[in-house]
Order: structure tokens, then C-alpha cells, then sequence
């Protein structure tokens, strides 16, 4: 999709009667927004601590497979809330953020974090089946992965509020 | 109250608090670093609390979660409180007649007695004496404790979402 279509969309989403509401409502988009950071802040702890655990910081005597599953049952339901508040935020103020490019580099930031972290998943799955001898070249792509997915996380954070000033 | 207005005007006027209002780019980034550690603060301690209060990890040894995850939120407290005053101090007589941060500080203020009773409590009766009945009750006041923390840092999010939208702006 280009500029232009793009924002004939932003435009075209603004003005239905969905979006109007959520405009007209004044206490819509702050509710939305709180219930949106609860979600950011579920998230990011979970990350955090998950990426903690791979680098042996968190959690000494549990296994990855474990810490995963554990914080996973957080992960996937606040996922689900930031897809739910994202999407009315969208709706309520279309050309704030789709047509925003730090609104866009977000969206690919979180889509990769989100494979990150079920492919460390699938890693760490995979390690209960491996013998110990194999398992070290896993355990650097465990930490090359929840490297990078860390600073995907805080660049996520810094692209949520930069949407604002851009 | 005279003695506070004077401290908010001293940091308002500080060359610290001038840098900030001067530069664009500045303000944002140390907002962001702000919002990033208390999104770990706030994660981290709902964890300590949701483990006590036996809503999560119920096979996580209570002490050792605890011991392994408060490093953690000691340190991003301590980065949000950094980031939180040199925020505060770029506009800090807006911000400090703002109701919305005053009921923020208060929460942080309550949290802190609210810790500081709860370690007075335990120590008072981590006695290897103590009765059941002794047990029971510590075990009830340690929830309310958790409970009682978890709201105030569930408010103090909610108020630190609100002085954005209430605001005003001060420009050099």
C-alpha cells in the first residue's frame, strides 16, 4: 500500500461512525490507553526476565523450557489485550499511527519479537530431547536470540512513546 | 509548603531542568527510558505480589522467586527514579500542582510505609517460636500486604498515564 492509499484509508477509517464515537468519548482513549500499558507492562517484565534466564540471571536452577511456559501463560493473554487496545487506538486516531512511520517500524519490531521469543520457545522445547554434548551450540543461539530480542523489546518502548512526537 | 515551592522552583530553574526544555530530542528520550524501567518495576513487583498472594507460580518456592527477582525491580526502580526526577524537574512547578501527580506521589509514599511496616511485621514475627495461630496470621497479613501494594503500583500507573493528558506545557 502507498502514501497516498494509505492515507485515503486513514481517512476513509476516521470517518466511521466507529471511530467517531471513540473521537467524540473523551474518556475512550485514555481508558484504552491505561488498560493498553497494563498490558505493555506484563510483557515487558515477562520478557525481561525471560531473557534474564537465558543469560543465567534469573531463575539459576529452573530450566529455560520451564521459565518459558511459566511466563508464556502471561505473555499470550496481555498479547492478546495489546491487540484488542491497539486496535481501538488505531481506530480512534488512524493517521497518528498507521500512517506514522515509527508507528509502522513498531508493528515490524513486535512481529519479530514475537517469532523471537517462540523460536528461543522451540529451542528450548527442542533441548529436553537433546544429549548435553549437542546442547552448547543451542544454548549461543539462545543468547543471540534473547539479545536481540531484548533490544527489540526496549526499542519497542521507545517507538510507543516516539509515536507522539513524530 | 513554602520550603517545597522553593525546592520545585530551585530544580525548575536548574541547569539541568533548562537543558531539558531546550532540547526537542532530550525530553522524549528520557521519558521513554522512564516508562521502559517502570513498565519492569511495575511487571516485577505484580509477580512478587501475584506469587504471595498465590494467584501465580503456586510451585515457585515463595523466598527464592522473591530473592531472584527483587534484584531486578530494585534496579529499574532506582533507573525510573532517576529518569522520573529529572522529568519532573524540567517542569516541576507544573508537575507538582498537577492533582493527578500528587496522588502518584502519595501511592509511592504509601508503598514505601506499606514495605517498610510489612518488613517491621515480619521481623517482629519470624520468631521459630511462634504458634500456628501466630502462622496463620502472618501469612494473612503478608497477602494484605502484597494486595494492598499491587493496587497503589496499579494507581500509580494509571496516574502516571493521566498527568499526560492533563499537563501543561511549560516552554523555556
Amino acid at each position: 500500500m502507498n502514501n497516498a492509499s494509505l492515507l485515503e484509508f486513514c481517512n476513509w477509517l476516521e470517518e466511521t461512525d466507529l471511530s467517531q464515537a471513540i473521537q467524540v468519548n473523551n474518556w475512550i482513549v485514555p481508558l484504552v490507553q491505561i488498560l493498553h500499558i497494563f498490558a505493555v507492562c506484563a510483557v515487558s517484565a515477562s520478557l525481561l526476565l525471560v531473557c534474564l534466564k537465558i543469560f543465567n540471571r534469573f531463575m539459576v536452577g529452573k530450566t529455560l523450557n520451564h521459565t518459558i511456559a511459566r511466563f508464556e501463560a502471561v505473555i499470550a493473554p496481555a498479547l492478546v489485550v495489546l491487540l484488542l487496545t491497539g486496535t481501538v487506538l488505531i481506530i480512534g486516531e488512524p493517521s497518528r499511527s498507521l500512517a506514522n512511520w515509527v508507528f509502522q517500524l513498531k508493528m515490524l519490531l513486535l512481529l519479530s519479537s514475537i517469532v523471537f521469543f517462540y523460536w528461543i520457545k522451540k529451542i528450548s522445547v527442542d533441548e529436553q530431547y537433546v544429549d548435553s554434548s549437542t546442547s552448547s551450540i543451542s544454548i549461543v543461539n539462545e543468547k543471540s536470540l534473547a539479545f536481540v530480542l531484548l533490544i527489540n523489546l526496549i526499542l519497542i518502548i521507545f517507538a510507543g512513546r516516539w509515536i507522539a512526537y513524530t | 509548603m513554602q520550603y517545597l515551592d522553593t525546592l520545585f522552583r530551585a530544580l525548575h530553574d536548574s541547569n539541568l531542568a533548562n537543558n531539558v526544555r531546550e532540547n526537542e530530542l532530550l525530553f522524549p528520550w528520557i521519558e521513554s527510558c522512564h516508562i521502559l524501567t517502570v513498565s519492569w518495576v511495575m511487571g516485577s513487583i505484580a509477580y512478587v505480589d501475584l506469587r504471595i498472594l498465590g494467584l501465580f507460580g503456586l510451585d515457585e518456592n515463595v523466598d527464592s522467586f522473591n530473592k531472584n527477582i527483587l534484584p531486578i525491580t530494585w534496579i529499574a526502580f532506582f533507573l525510573s527514579c532517576v529518569t522520573g526526577i529529572i522529568l519532573f524537574a524540567s517542569n516541576a512547578l507544573n508537575y507538582s500542582n498537577n492533582i493527578y501527580f500528587q496522588i502518584k506521589m502519595v501511592m509511592l509514599v504509601l508503598i514505601g510505609v506499606n514495605m517498610t511496616l510489612y518488613q517491621f511485621i515480619f521481623k517482629k514475627k519470624n520468631d521459630p517460636l511462634e504458634n500456628l495461630a501466630f502462622e496463620i496470621s502472618h501469612i494473612q497479613s503478608t497477602k494484605a500486604f502484597c494486595l494492598i501494594s499491587l493496587i497503589c503500583w496499579l494507581i500509580v500507573v494509571v496516574m502516571g498515564r493521566l498527568i499526560g493528558f492533563t499537563l501543561e506545557l511549560t516552554l523555556s
